[in-house]
């Protein structure tokens, strides 16, 4: 995987990346739709103005649809949604064998369906949930990482009880019923901001 | 022998620094590393009571949140994860002053003279308040088992065992 270059004799500019007509990136790019710019990064310029590319795989913008702006990226998009759903089959199926055991009272498919509905806009952009069975049918979906502290306790429709704390204290601190989930949506927003 | 303070069975613990051991199961539970405090610890729902209401056909029920009490277990030289089989449960800590800010009582519940399953038990103990709470006012049962698990952790001997 070598550099390459591209001729693009336009005066010199001071910001590191530039978005690039397809149609004037001559080498490389080799999945990239034609009608899509490239970003490339033009912080190698030489003399003559030729931009040397660090790696032969440019970057496209973003899609719209998924967010995504690298194949990695993607990836890791279907790889969160893939154990996103498999934490939510692993929590029911482990509910219904305690209650089968007489250990909890069974899950209420309602409760848990409301919840993969609040949460599945998620799945692509946060680690799985740390999802346990709760009393009354309930389902906990919990995440603790990047300084935050976040519960969402679903016990009803429109019942959730919800926990946020915050170690940087940039969002703030609630212990409270959110039935909405107004609160934990953007505190699950913050969290997926921040980098891992 | 009744731990430090107490005069007998049923009565309330009152020490603060008195610490209360409880277990949670592995396969529900696991654990994580509070963001605010940096201790590992186990989900609020480790602290959610069994209730003949919403499990009618079971065989055992919760009057109050079974704990252990750490300091019976040492008087008698057992270790604080006494009765814990590692590869089942987890264990956690929690001291009696945190149940009191909490407005719930503690008490030593001694289990003498149980066949099996239950077995005896002279260090057993309960946390008492949660399960009124959840009947009659599930919004404060939640503030208090956040609070009771915000302020518990794993013992060390059950991170030893992975």
């Amino acid at each position: 995987m070598g550099a390459f270059s591209v001729s693009y004799a336009e005066t010199a500019e001071t910001s590191t990346w530039r978005t690039i007509p397809r149609s004037r990136v001559g080498v490389g790019g080799g999945a990239i739709a034609p009608h899509q710019p490239v970003i490339v990064n033009i912080s190698n310029v030489s003399h003559n103005n030729v931009y040397r590319f660090m790696a032969p795989v440019a970057t496209t913008a973003p899609g719209i649809a998924l967010g995504t702006n690298t194949p990695g990226t993607f990836i890791t998009g279907m790889r969160r949604s893939r154990e996103f759903l498999d934490a939510f089959v692993s929590a029911v199926s482990l509910a219904t064998e305690m209650a089968a055991a007489d250990e909890a009272d069974p899950p209420s498919m309602e409760i848990w369906q409301n919840a993969w509905d609040a949460l599945a806009f998620f799945q692509t952009k946060l680690p799985a949930p740390l999802l346990t069975p709760l009393q009354l049918g309930g389902l906990s979906a919990e995440w603790h990482e990047r300084g935050m502290n976040i519960e969402v306790r679903f016990r009803g429709a429109e019942n959730a009880f919800v926990v946020i704390q915050d170690a940087r204290k940039e969002v703030p601190e609630f212990l409270g019923p959110d039935p909405k989930l107004i609160r934990a949506r953007g505190a699950l927003e913050k969290l997926s901001a921040r980098p891992f | 022998v009744a731990p430090a303070g107490v005069s007998g069975p049923g009565n309330p613990i009152l020490d603060p620094d008195e610490e209360l051991i409880r277990r949670g199961l592995r396969g529900k539970h696991r654990y994580f590393i509070d963001q605010i405090t940096g201790k590992p610890r186990l989900p609020a729902a480790i602290f959610e009571p069994r209730l003949p209401e919403l499990q009618p056909r079971a065989k055992n029920f919760d009057e109050y949140l079974f704990v252990n009490i750490a300091s019976s277990l040492a008087a008698a030289g057992e270790a604080s994860d006494w009765g814990c089989d590692h590869s089942k449960f987890y264990a956690v800590s929690l001291m009696v002053g945190v149940c009191h800010a909490l407005s719930l009582g503690v008490t030593w519940e001694p289990i003498i003279g149980e066949p099996a399953p239950t077995n005896d038990n002279p260090h057993h103990g309960g946390i008492r308040g949660v399960v009124e709470l959840f009947r009659s006012n599930i919004v404060q049962y939640d503030v208090v088992i956040t609070k009771l698990a915000q302020a518990s952790e794993v013992l060390p001997q059950c991170l030893a065992y992975g």
